[in-house]
């Protein structure tokens, strides 16, 4: 069951009987509690995990303390945990993003599912606890008081996300140039033997040419969650398409440093690439040539958003199954 | 989200539940918008269309065309086959 990829609401308790029943063992994102524990120690584990990686911690099953795989799935008594948890994060500053969801009771037994996303506004501390808490992955001790290093980077987590993000959209540019720039000078080979016998002059490529790019990546760019040369079949089998686009496009991709691209300018100019990182970025050329003169249209624009946000929602959530 | 070469191209906009063929030309030769979204939204396709149409409208608003409608536009956006 992909808990960590799916929305929570979802699942009902059967579900979640048969997700412990995996025997899947607590990770940097997942951690199961037999019951509440105190506010403190609950709001230490939510910080632990705003201030990580996220993830979602599942009340209700009993781990075993030595591999953390689950040992028993009875859920806990009904009641009002929504404001439990509502309460808990009250004590948190600042709050991070989370969802809460309670499953459909079974002998007045549910389970709760608490999500935390990794924030962006670190550092997450319990409130009259001096300490800072991350998640460690580590089965006996998962969750742990920060270093005076990694206390620095918490605080510079955003700052350094920026830069990151900025560097990835850097990298897709530059491979986007070099592409066109090779095409470039394919165009002008031909174009010099057509020149010749025909007496025209070539136009370049990006003349002429309104382009529309998407890109998407990681809030936090991340190292690469699978080797690169895996990303080619999850490419293949992220397909999306409507009336006006196809993302990541059915074709032969070509090989680059952390992922894959693909570049033709026949008919029309388009670029594609997809990295092991989360980045994705789609270039296409979107005006049309009438007797107006050059027109284009807000509604493609619409069209080519949604279907590459459509390709990489898949494409995001195989690369994440594939790491988990 | 970004588009570049818009120099003397004209913009259609949606109007209603069809496309103007009547665009203006545009006044900027580059736009771009930044786009934040959230896992809670990629997980429903219903929610992705209705934050794609948020976001064309203000691409809308960005043209100079002020009179998006979310739901007349959304309704002519599937029917086209874009959403």
């Amino acid at each position: 069951m992909k808990i960590l990829t799916e929305v929570l609401n979802k699942f009902a308790f059967e579900d979640i009987q048969s997700f412990a029943k995996e025997g899947k063992a607590e990770s940097v994102q997942l951690d199961y509690k037999k019951d509440f524990q105190t506010d403190e120690k609950m709001a230490q584990l939510i910080t632990a995990f705003a201030n990580t990686r996220g993830g979602v911690i599942v009340i209700g099953i009993g781990e075993n303390r030595s591999n953390g795989t689950p040992i028993s799935w009875d859920g806990i008594e009904d009641g009002r945990h929504e404001e439990r948890v509502a309460q808990i994060m009250s004590g948190i500053h600042p709050v991070p993003a989370f969802e809460v969801y309670k499953t459909n009771a079974v002998n007045n037994r549910v389970f709760v599912l608490i999500r935390v996303f990794e924030g962006d506004e670190t550092p997450y501390y319990p409130h009259n606890d001096s300490n800072l808490w991350i998640r460690t992955g580590s089965i006996k001790k998962s969750v742990e008081i920060a270093s005076p290093e990694m206390a620095e980077l918490l605080y510079k987590k955003a700052e350094k996300a920026t830069l990151a993000r900025k560097q990835n959209e850097k990298l897709a540019t530059f491979n986007y140039d070099c592409y066109l720039v090779n095409r470039e000078k394919e165009k002008k080979r031909e174009a010099v033997e057509e020149a010749s016998r025909l007496q025209i002059k070539e136009k370049p490529i990006e003349k002429n040419k309104t382009i529309l790019e998407v890109l998407f990546q990681p809030y936090f760019p991340h190292k690469d969650f699978v080797k690169p040369q895996n990303t080619e079949q999850i490419i293949q089998d992220s397909y999306a398409s409507n009336a006006v686009y196809s993302f990541p496009i059915r074709d032969m991709w070509e090989s680059v440093d952390n992922g894959m691209i693909f570049f033709k300018d026949i008919d029309e100019l388009i670029c594609q690439q997809v990295f092991a990182n989360g980045l994705i970025c789609s270039s296409h050329e979107i005006s049309r040539t009438t007797k107006r003169g050059r027109e284009t249209h807000l509604g493609w624009l619409t069209g080519e958003l949604f279907i590459t946000l459509k390709g990489a929602k898949t494409y995001w959530r195989d690369l994440v199954i594939k790491v988990l | 989200m970004s588009v570049k070469g818009l120099n003397d191209v004209i913009i259609n906009p949606i109007v209603g539940r069809i496309t103007s063929s009547n665009g203006r030309i545009s006044i900027f030769p580059n736009h771009s918008w930044d786009i934040k979204i959230d896992t809670q939204i990629l997980a429903n396709e219903d929610k992705i269309k209705e934050y794609v149409t948020e976001i064309t409208k203000l691409v809308h608003w960005s043209f100079g065309y002020k009179d998006f409608q979310n739901q007349l536009s959304k309704d002519y956006l599937s029917e086209k086959g874009y959403l």
